[in-house]
C-alpha cells in the first residue's frame, strides 16, 4: 500500500504540474516546430518495443517508459 | 445519486474540452531484420513483418509476425541431481540455461539454430468521436513457453490537443513447461499504464508515464540452479559440499514505475530528449534510469539521425544472496535480481527512398539502428562466472507506404 500511496502522490504532483503548464495553450497554427519528426518521442515504436523487450529480460524493472511488449520466456 | 451526477458533470466537461476528431495511423508495410549477440554466447536473429491498413475512415487493423531464431551455442549445463522444495526431484540435462533452448547434444560452439519463438499480433483501432480505442492480441509460442496478451487502450485529447491522455490495460496469461521437467506452471500478469503527453511550448513537449503491474504464479527462472554450499559442516573435508536446488521466488509481485521525458527543439532540425524513470516493487528492487537522445534531420527531413545514451542502476531483491548455505524459503541466482548498473549507447538513421541511389521512391523509408549494451552486476553470473555482460544489437529494415 505504501508503494501505491507514493504512486498516487507522484501522479497528483505531476497532474498539478501538467495542469499548470496547460494554462498556456499552444494553438494548432503554432505547432509547426512540434510536427517535425525530430520532435516525436518514439519514431519507430516497433523497434523500441523490441529493444525494451531485450532490456526487460536483463534488468529487474519494467514499465514507465510508454511502450509495451509481449511476454515470453526467451533470452 | 449525487455521485452519479458528479460523474456526469465530469464526463460532460471532458467532452467539452476534447479536441477535434482523431486520425488513424498511416497505412504501411514494415519489414525488419534484427539481431542480438552477447559475450554469454547468446545469439538471436529475429525477422519481423508488420502491416497497418484502414478499413474505413474510422476503423483500421494492424498485424505483425515475428520469428526469434536462437543459437545457444554456449555451454553444457549438466546438473544431474537438482532438488526441489516445490516439485518432485528433477533432472536438467544439457539445457542451455540462458536461452532455455533445447538439449545441446553437440556441446555448443556451433552456429546452428537451437530454438525458435513465434509471435503473432493482431490489433484493431477505432475512432469514436475524439477518442481513439484500440484492442490488440499478442500470442507468443515456444516449445516450453506460451504467452497470450490482450491490450486495451484508449487515447483522449484535451485542450485543443495540447494534452493527450492514454490509458492502457494489459492482461497476459503465460504457461511454462520446462524441457525435461515433469511439471507445468502458470503466470498471470495484469498491468495498467497511464501516459499524459503535454505540449509545454512551441518547441517543448513532455510526457509522463505511470505503470502498475501485478504478477501471480511461477515467477522464477526454471532453468537456473541454486548451489547450496555447506559452510557449516563440522568436518572441513566436507565443507563447501554442493547441492543443487531449483530456484524459488515469491508467487506474486507488484511493480510500479513513473517516467518523465521531455523533448526540447534546439532548432528547426534538431532536438534533445531527456528522460528519468523511477521504479519500485515489493521484492524491494528500486531502480533509477536516466536517458538522453539527440536527433537531427537533414535534407528536408529525408534523413534523420539519432544518438542516444541510457544509464540504469538498481538495488537487489530482498531474497537474493550471493551465497546460499542452507535452503531458504526463496532462493535465486537470477542476474535480474542483483544489484547492478547498465550503460546503453545507440545510434539510428532513417533515410527516405528518394535519397537512396537506384531506388528513388519516396514511398519507401529505410531504417537502421545499432546498439551497445553493457551490464555490470555486483556478483558473478551463477554459471559463466562473469560480472559483465556485453551485448550488441543491430536492426535494418524498411517502411513502405501502401
Amino acid at each position: 500500500m505504501k508503494i501505491l500511496s507514493k504512486l498516487l502522490f507522484l501522479f497528483i504532483l505531476a497532474a498539478m504540474l501538467f495542469s499548470a503548464s496547460a494554462c498556456t495553450v499552444v494553438q494548432p497554427w503554432e505547432r509547426e516546430g512540434l510536427s517535425s519528426p525530430v520532435m516525436q518521442f518514439d519514431r519507430d515504436p516497433i523497434e523500441k518495443g523490441l529493444q525494451e523487450h531485450h532490456i526487460d529480460r536483463r534488468e529487474g524493472s519494467a514499465g514507465g517508459n510508454g511502450s509495451q511488449s509481449g511476454g515470453c520466456g526467451c533470452g | 445519486m449525487g455521485r452519479l451526477y458528479l460523474i456526469f458533470i465530469v464526463l460532460l466537461a471532458i467532452a467539452n474540452y476534447s479536441a477535434n476528431a482523431q486520425e488513424l495511423p498511416e497505412e504501411e508495410l514494415q519489414v525488419n531484420i534484427s539481431s542480438y549477440f552477447d559475450n554469454f554466447n547468446v545469439n538471436v536473429v529475429y525477422p519481423d513483418i508488420s502491416v497497418k491498413k484502414s478499413l474505413s475512415e474510422t476503423t483500421g487493423i494492424n498485424g505483425r509476425f515475428l520469428v526469434d531464431v536462437m543459437s545457444c551455442a554456449s555451454m553444457r549445463s549438466i546438473f544431474k541431481n537438482v532438488y526441489s522444495t516445490q516439485h518432485v526431484k528433477t533432472y536438467n540435462n544439457d539445457i542451455d540455461a540462458y536461452t532455455s533452448a533445447t538439449k545441446n547434444l553437440n556441446g555448443g560452439g556451433d552456429n546452428d539454430p537451437d530454438d525458435y519463438r513465434l509471435e503473432g499480433t493482431f490489433g484493431i483501432t477505432h475512432i469514436l468521436g475524439d477518442w481513439t480505442l484500440s484492442l490488440t492480441n499478442i500470442y507468443s509460442y515456444e516449445k516450453d513457453y506460451t504467452s497470450n496478451t490482450l491490450i486495451g487502450k484508449v487515447s483522449m485529447p484535451f485542450a485543443k490537443k495540447n494534452t493527450i491522455v492514454d490509458v492502457g490495460l494489459i492482461r497476459s496469461w503465460d504457461k511454462i513447461s520446462p524441457q525435461v521437467k515433469h511439471w507445468t506452471a502458470d503466470k498471470d500478469v495484469i498491468s495498467c499504464d497511464v501516459s499524459i503527453t503535454q505540449i509545454l511550448g512551441k518547441n517543448l513537449l513532455s510526457q509522463l508515464n505511470l505503470s502498475y503491474s501485478n504478477a501471480q504464479g511461477f515467477l522464477a527462472e526454471p532453468y537456473q540452479v541454486v548451489k547450496i554450499f555447506d559452510f557449516q559442516h563440522e568436518d572441513p573435508a566436507y565443507s563447501r559440499t554442493v547441492q543443487y536446488y531449483e530456484p524459488i521466488s515469491p508467487e506474486h509481485r507488484n511493480r510500479v514505475a513513473a517516467g518523465l521525458r521531455t523533448i526540447y527543439g534546439l532548432s528547426e532540425v534538431s532536438s534533445i530528449t531527456m528522460g528519468y524513470r523511477i521504479y519500485r516493487d515489493d521484492w524491494e528492487i528500486m531502480s533509477h534510469t536516466l536517458s538522453a537522445l539527440y536527433q537531427r534531420s537533414f535534407s528536408d527531413d529525408k534523413i534523420i539521425m539519432g544518438l542516444g545514451f541510457r544509464y540504469y542502476t538498481q538495488s537487489s531483491a530482498y531474497f537474493y544472496k550471493k551465497h546460499y548455505d542452507t535452503v531458504y524459503s526463496y532462493m535465486t541466482v537470477d542476474s535480474k535480481m542483483k544489484e547492478m548498473y547498465t550503460n546503453d549507447i545507440h545510434f539510428n538513421i532513417n533515410v527516405a527512398g528518394d535519397k537512396m541511389p537506384l531506388i528513388d521512391n519516396e514511398d519507401i523509408n529505410f531504417i537502421s539502428s545499432i546498439r551497445f549494451y553493457w551490464r555490470h552486476t555486483d556478483s558473478p553470473d551463477w554459471h559463466s562466472g562473469l560480472y559483465d555482460l556485453y551485448a550488441y544489437m543491430f536492426s535494418i529494415g524498411f517502411k513502405y507506404s501502401i
